[in-house]
């Protein structure tokens, strides 16, 4: 009689369980990428990195008295605001809140011309958590960007900012979380998360230079050719 | 009894010694490695005239740029912007749609709003935007066009294009944008770079199963390999080659 060979069942086994259990296995990949805190009763301000629905999130919340201040952080000028083709980000963001009748007073926009980087709205942020010691602050953002979100604001805020800040992760209009696996842009959105996670842990900071070659000088070329 | 025979401590020496290798080897030709890889997704063209400019959407920082530069230059009569499928929160947030920015860029630069067309489209992936172009230009036998994307993507672009329209593939060329902050030289420096190259090969896998002959192929491999240890099995069992083991 052949003797029983453990090692081939266990090579048959792993991918069979995985062909079984694999939406369980599948749902567990977004713990990689989300982060769940709990948020206090009340806090100073919101601030609007990302996330769908999140004007009416925000302007919802200022209106209940839960935030009182909307934080929108100004990005790095990519070459068409720069050229003026389009306004920064935030000003479409104020457009909207004001639509949805957030006073303009509660609404402010944190500026600098000296913070660079993919972290640039974590810094903006603490130079506004300087000026306003004792005041707790919630980010809200895309839920598969939590965990890279709260891993920035460790690293670059001292730890008594870091901890005044709660992350919020909103839930895609476009699809489902719980069965990324079945929306293409819900794939590429996670893979992205992962990626940039793994990313900021091994080599930090993206230095996120928006422009880097000049139209004019490509004109040029093309007419000199 | 076979494999008693054989020596099993090769495999302790060989296998280290084959991942020391590989990982000198890396460390040495990595970076050339990186940049093979990286231009090897760049298959653009250069410029000819033609009739359209294509603007594929997805850059509208930078390739509306390399499409007004063309039409300037008198590359191409007409530039054709493609409207996307919107997504709930871009209809929530505001903020103007691609199409609406790229016709911005190329109004910005100079070109008249007479030649630049906008397709009442749905995109949503490289293929359908492949797929809109060859309904646009369907009664228009003759006419050729340029299409314009960021340096990386052009490889699957054509991949696309050329499975929709396969032998009329010689009407069209591909001349690429450069991407800000990266490129094939030194994509593996930055985030966005990573993502981008990164995605971009997953994306031409998949799309080489979902749209080209992955499957066939992947078939083919996997019968060639399933015979070839077949034949192993069959020929390790036969008299004459225990014997020649022994012998050794």
């Amino acid at each position: 009689m052949r003797p029983f060979k453990w090692r081939r069942w266990w090579l048959l086994a792993i991918p069979l369980s995985m062909l079984v259990f694999y939406a369980p296995l599948l749902r567990c990949c977004t713990i990689l990428a989300v982060v769940h805190e709990p948020l206090p009763a009340q806090v100073e301000a919101v601030l609007i990195e990302g996330g769908d629905n999140r004007h009416d999130v925000a302007a919802g919340w200022v209106k209940s008295g839960f935030a009182r201040t909307i934080l929108l952080a100004r990005r790095m000028a990519d070459r068409n605001v720069a050229s003026g083709v389009v306004p920064p980000e935030d000003f479409f963001t104020r457009e909207k809140l004001l639509e949805l009748e957030v006073p303009d007073r509660a609404i402010q926009c944190l500026d600098d011309e000296r913070p660079r980087g993919q972290w640039r709205f974590v810094r903006l942020l603490g130079v506004w958590l300087r000026d306003h010691p004792g005041a707790k602050v919630v980010v809200l953002c895309d839920q598969f960007e939590s965990r890279l979100n709260r891993d920035a604001l460790d690293r670059v805020l001292p730890g008594g900012d870091a901890q005044r800040v709660y992350v919020h992760g909103l839930p895609s209009l476009a699809y489902d979380q719980r069965v990324w696996w079945r929306s293409r842009p819900a794939a590429v959105n996670l893979f992205d998360s992962v990626l940039s996670l793994a990313y900021a842990r091994g080599v930090g900071e993206d230095p996120d230079e928006p422009v880097t070659w000049s139209v004019d000088s490509y004109e040029k070329g093309i007419e000199r050719r | 009894m076979i494999a008693q025979l054989r020596p099993r401590w090769h495999r302790w020496i060989f296998l280290p010694l084959l991942a020391l290798v590989g990982s000198i080897g890396c460390w040495v030709c990595g970076e050339a490695i990186l940049i093979r890889a990286g231009a090897w997704l760049d298959i653009a063209q250069p410029p000819v005239r033609s009739d359209y400019v294509l603007v594929l959407p997805g850059g509208p920082d930078t390739r509306p740029y390399v499409a007004a530069a063309l039409a300037k230059a008198g590359y191409a009569d007409e530039v054709i912007l493609l409207k996307c499928r919107v997504r709930p929160d871009d209809l929530l947030s505001g903020y103007p749609p691609g199409h609406e920015i790229e016709q911005r860029v190329l109004l910005s630069r100079g070109l008249p709003a007479a030649r630049v067309s906008v397709l009442e489209t749905a995109s949503e992936s490289t293929f359908s935007d492949a797929e809109c172009l060859r309904s646009f230009l369907a009664e228009q036998t003759d006419a050729t066009a340029t299409v314009v994307t960021n340096d990386y993507h052009t490889r699957r672009a054509r991949f696309a294009f050329s499975t929709v329209f396969s032998n009329e593939l010689p009407k069209l060329r591909f001349v690429s944008a450069p991407t800000d902050r990266f490129s094939a030289a030194d994509w593996w420096r930055h985030k966005r770079g990573i993502l981008a190259y990164v995605g971009e090969y997953l994306k031409l896998t998949f799309y080489f199963f979902r749209y080209g002959r992955g499957v066939v192929w992947t078939a083919l491999m996997v019968a060639v390999g399933m015979s070839l240890l077949v034949l192993h099995r069959v020929r390790s069992c036969s008299p004459g080659f225990e014997a020649k083991v022994r012998i050794q």
